[in-house]
């Protein structure tokens, strides 16, 4: 994948977790995971999916739900799917 | 409007709102939500006003203790119905139980639940939480599962109610699976795991009347969004999502009105528009005979409209107009189009003028002792909507899409009129109850067409084409499409000079049975000349096809016909695009085929003006008028 088009993703799930979370200064990078960010817990964890879903126009698997241990991971997949 | 404008709209909302707040505009902020947060409103966005919202305090919210008991994980359910509330200046307060603990937490008469004293109990049971009695059920035993499984239900409410006293229990109705092991039977079979949980639903529903416990439709909120949306495996198999998590705002928004019921606070009134609301076009520029209604595509639309208003009154919603139009012009439009399904009756405040709507809906609310939070208003009008919205935010104005097809599903899918079941009082919905009944049994009971018809007690009226019937005659003959046997399209004032002819016989006629009155539905224009009488105009509604008016109404010509001296009767079909119904009508009434043009036209004879006495009529004469 072109930086481009992973920069581009990384923005767009960026917009999603700043909604979610509802704060417009929150920053993420390929790192950030649940030990960042004090609410993202389980059950924050199946909201950002869901909105990452919606967003994307993709479907995760059962198994990947739970997965994604960061947001790197998360934009990995998302691309795959988006490929796929 | 577009996702990305209703996304754009949210997130301005939102923005305003915190403005709101921050100046210490609580109200206004809240108002601002509730104009712009829907249960279709985008999950991401609704997730972050709910979490905006629940960090705030909001000083004027009262306290909600609710409880919801059952097997899956709500999180995000519950996160939604608190934003929904909090909108209504509810502040809920929220007790889950854990997993499958939920039956514990019930009987635990020591534990947490009522530890918590929660004032509602809510049963927020899904489809897995029914399941372990249901399957797997031996055929035999088939018929008591779904008995068994409502028992065990009972118990887990007693215990609730017999532990917290004045608590109030809801229970769901549970959501179907779209699979079904036995297929296309899986609803019908005794064991058939559909089958079942109908039966569970039906009997539990049942069951709540008995114990004064309240039902919550979950399982049509499944339907409506369709089974294979709502029911997401992956989300379940994770996490024990019982339903798809991305739907939990509308599933919590609908359980939010239901408890805004249940605190009083649902809408009892609607104020409509008329232009573009009630009727295609406006009134004041196409006049009566231009507006929209009944006919075409959109015809249709704005009468399904009106008819599902009509329901709504007739459940005691209070129904009031609204309308920037001359008063004359619009009462007279509601009253006299054919195609009206609302009449004067069904409007508890009519305002036609040139008035700011708003001021308007005030003075509705006060001439009906309403505060104005009991208030929807439905226009098509944007600019008009976003007024009232500004000037009156605890109105509730709803949106409404630029095709009429969806209005019905623009007002219905608000909620906005749940209620906490049927009071005593409410006889307009017993009246409608029983009149629906009647009809059924009277249905069933007859046997064979003949018998129905006479069941129906119709009886009809006729008369001359005075100033009274003059305007609803001319209606018909220029609306009627399908049951006009010549598409005649005299005007008015036509009409008055042939009622004045010597030589033409004018009449029009009216229907009523006993469950209600059709009102005038046809007309009639006999011509008379030497020794023929001539039907040159017969226009009929089609709401009366097929009950015996074409045989009253041919009596009636055939009287008329040989009082003036005649000796055969003619009629002629002129096809058009739409009358094809009638094509045929003179011949089964008896007639002869006397000539056909090539385009179509037939000419017919009925001679010698014959004694119909043979052929059954159903309908009894009222005096001539």
């Amino acid at each position: 994948m072109t930086d481009n088009a992973r920069e581009t993703i990384m923005r767009r799930t960026a917009r999603v977790f700043r909604d979610i979370f509802d704060d417009d200064e929150l920053e993420i990078g390929n790192a950030t995971s649940a030990a960042d960010i004090d609410d993202w817990d389980s059950l924050m964890h199946v909201t950002l999916v869901v909105a990452l879903e919606k967003e994307f126009g993709i479907r995760l698997k059962a198994s990947e739900i739970g997965a994604l241990d960061n947001v790197g991971a998360m934009v990995d997949l998302i691309s795959s799917k988006l490929k796929g | 409007m577009g996702e990305d404008t209703a996304a754009e709209a949210e997130r301005r909302a939102l923005a305003l709102a915190k403005e709101h707040y921050a100046a210490g505009e609580f109200e206004r902020a809240l108002a601002v939500l509730r104009g712009s947060y829907t249960p279709d409103s985008d999950f991401s966005l609704l997730m972050r006003a709910a979490r905006w919202t629940a960090s705030k305090e909001w000083p004027r919210a009262t306290p909600f203790k609710i409880a919801f008991l059952g097997g899956g994980v709500l999180s995000q359910f519950v996160e939604l119905i608190a934003f929904w509330l909090s909108l209504y200046g509810i502040r809920l307060d929220s007790y889950c139980s854990l997993y499958d603990a939920w039956r514990m937490d019930v009987l635990n008469g020591d534990g947490p639940l009522y530890r918590f004293s929660p004032d509602i109990v809510w049963f927020f049971n899904t489809r897995r939480d029914a399941r372990t009695h249901a399957s797997p059920v031996p055929a035999a035993d088939a018929g008591y599962a779904a008995e068994s499984m409502v028992n065990e239900q009972r118990k887990f409410w007693s215990s609730a109610q017999s532990r917290l006293p004045g608590v109030g229990v809801i229970q769901n109705s549970v959501d179907p699976a779209p699979e079904r092991g036995y297929g296309n039977l899986d609803g019908f079979i005794a064991d058939g795991g559909l089958h079942i949980l109908r039966k569970y639903n039906e009997s539990l529903a049942s069951a709540a009347a008995d114990s004064g416990v309240m039902m919550f439709d979950l399982a049509h909120l499944a339907e409506c969004v369709g089974l294979r949306f709502w029911s997401d495996p992956a989300y379940w198999f994770h996490s024990k999502h019982p339903f798809s998590p991305g739907l939990s705002g509308f599933v919590a928004y609908h359980a939010a009105r239901q408890l805004v019921a249940i605190r009083g606070l649902s809408k009892k009134a609607i104020v409509v528009d008329l232009d573009n609301t009630l009727w295609g076009g406006v009134v004041g520029d196409d006049g009566m005979d231009g507006i929209v209604l009944g006919d075409g595509p959109d015809g249709q639309a704005y009468q399904a409209f009106q008819g599902y208003l009509k329901a709504l009154i007739s459940r005691g919603i209070v129904l009031a107009v609204a309308s920037k139009n001359d008063e004359r012009t619009a009462t007279d439009a509601f009253t006299n189009h054919p195609g009206m399904l609302l009449d004067m009756d069904d409007i508890a405040v009519f305002k036609a003028n040139w008035r700011n709507k708003a001021d308007n809906i005030r003075e509705i609310a006060a001439t009906l002792n309403l505060g104005l939070d009991s208030f929807v208003f439905v226009d098509d009008n944007p600019a008009e909507r976003d007024l009232v919205r500004r000037e009156l935010p605890m109105v509730d104005t709803i949106e409404l899409p630029s095709d009429p097809s969806g209005y019905v599903r623009a007002l219905d899918r608000m909620a906005l009129f749940e209620t906490v079941g049927v009071s005593g009082e409410d006889r307009a919905r017993a009246r409608m109850y029983k009149a629906n009944a009647a009809r059924t049994i009277a249905q069933s009971a007859a046997t064979n067409l003949g018998e129905y018809l006479r069941g129906l007690e119709m009886s009809a009226s006729r008369g001359t084409a005075d100033d009274f019937h003059l305007s609803r005659m001319t209606q018909l003959v220029n609306k009627s499409n399908q049951f006009h046997l010549t598409t005649t399209r005299y005007g008015k004032a036509e009409l008055e000079t042939l009622a004045k002819s010597p030589d033409h016989i004018l009449r029009w006629y009216s229907l009523s049975d006993k469950f209600g009155d059709y009102g005038v539905i046809a007309a009639t224009v006999l011509r008379i000349r030497s020794l023929a009488a001539i039907i040159d105009t017969w226009a009929m509604s089609c709401r009366v096809l097929e009950r015996g008016m074409e045989e009253f109404i041919l009596r009636d010509l055939l009287g008329l016909a040989a009082g003036a001296g005649c000796e055969v009767l003619h009629g002629t079909y002129i096809p058009s695009a739409k009358n094809g119904l009638v094509a045929d009508l003179y011949g089964r009434l008896g007639f002869s085929l006397r000539g056909k043009s090539d385009a179509g036209t037939t000419e017919w004879e009925l001679s010698p003006l014959t004694d119909r006495g043979g052929i059954p009529l159903y309908i009894t004469s009222k005096d001539i008028t």
